[in-house]
């Protein structure tokens, strides 16, 4: 596409950290559920599912600390995939 | 000059008759725009302004609502954007049509269970992980009970999960006009009937139903 939206060096920067974060908070996303599922069919030990709950507890500390850092919200950190619906 | 885009509609939509708004056309569609000398800030004052006249179009059309600060460098530009997503753009419209939205928000915290209670889990790690198993399992709950109450009513939905700590679920509900007032009863007699925290707001433009235009 050819278009071109006007677009100055702030708005890009922040473009850029929104799809960053966007990406970071997919992965998060995905392996929580992959733990969760491993969790409910039991093929987690304790000691496993500890160190990954500590470890998920602070990804989403820190994630909600550079979404206020960066004045994003949670709805900001999305994608519209058309058709397939949104990404998160 | 740049233009701020509100809405495409399809050919036959008029610019409200008390804005500024040019239309701009294409391919069978209209774009509703404002000339502008540069990007609006995006205060209070400009946003309510900007939302206010998109429902004003709403009113009378169906409509792919942009986001405010949809700028584009001249008209000329608009017109190869109707063209060149044309396609997209009428079956959005198509699907659209005759429709507006409405949004849900449900309140319901997990309850602990006396199981729940008498498990000593192993540390805040494994709290966090049973935490969030039970809210997932409440998300799913909540969607299937939602699906069954309003099913018949909407034309098409999309559902979050735990979008903030306070809410379980958010829904967006594509709703057929003509049944909006049988969609506002339902919600208000189930709201009336469940221990559930229920808060909706509407009718909107439907924007979680265009998104795809935004890309």
């Amino acid at each position: 596409m050819t278009t071109r939206v006007s677009a100055d060096p702030e708005s890009v920067e922040r473009g850029l950290v929104q799809l960053v974060l966007t990406i970071v908070e997919l992965l998060r996303q995905l392996m929580e559920r992959q733990a969760l599922h491993r969790m409910e069919a039991g093929s987690l030990s304790d000691e496993e599912v500890e160190r990954l709950g500590q470890t998920f507890m602070a990804l989403a500390e820190r994630m909600e600390e550079l979404k206020e850092h960066f004045g994003l919200t949670t709805e900001d950190l999305n994608l519209n995939l058309g058709p397939l619906g949104d990404l998160l | 000059m740049s233009v701020l885009v509100y809405a495409i509609s399809t050919d036959d939509a008029r610019a409200p008759a008390s804005s500024e708004l040019h239309e701009i056309c294409a391919a069978g569609l209209r774009a509703l725009a404002e000339p502008v000398a540069a990007r609006p800030p995006a205060d209070i004052e400009q946003l309510v302004r900007y939302e206010e006249t998109v429902e004003t179009i709403m009113q009378s059309h169906t409509i792919l609502p942009m986001r405010f600060g949809s700028v584009l460098d001249s008209a000329d530009q608009v017109r190869e954007l109707l063209r060149t997503r044309a396609s997209e753009f009428q079956s959005t419209l198509e699907h659209l049509a005759g429709a507006i939205e409405y949004g849900l928000r449900v309140s319901a915290p997990h309850e602990p269970s006396d199981s729940d209670d008498d498990r000593t889990y192993g540390g805040p790690g494994e709290t966090y992980m049973r935490r969030r198993l039970a809210q997932q399992s409440r998300s799913q709950e909540l969607r299937a009970w939602l699906d069954s109450e309003l099913g018949g009513l909407v034309r098409d939905c999309n559902y979050r999960a735990m979008p903030d700590a306070e809410t379980s679920l958010s829904a967006a509900f594509l709703v057929d006009r003509l049944l909006e007032h049988d969609f506002r009863d339902r919600v208000t007699e189930i709201s009336k009937t469940t221990d559930h925290g229920l808060s909706w707001s509407g009718p909107w433009p439907p924007y979680s139903f265009a998104a795809g235009v935004h890309g």
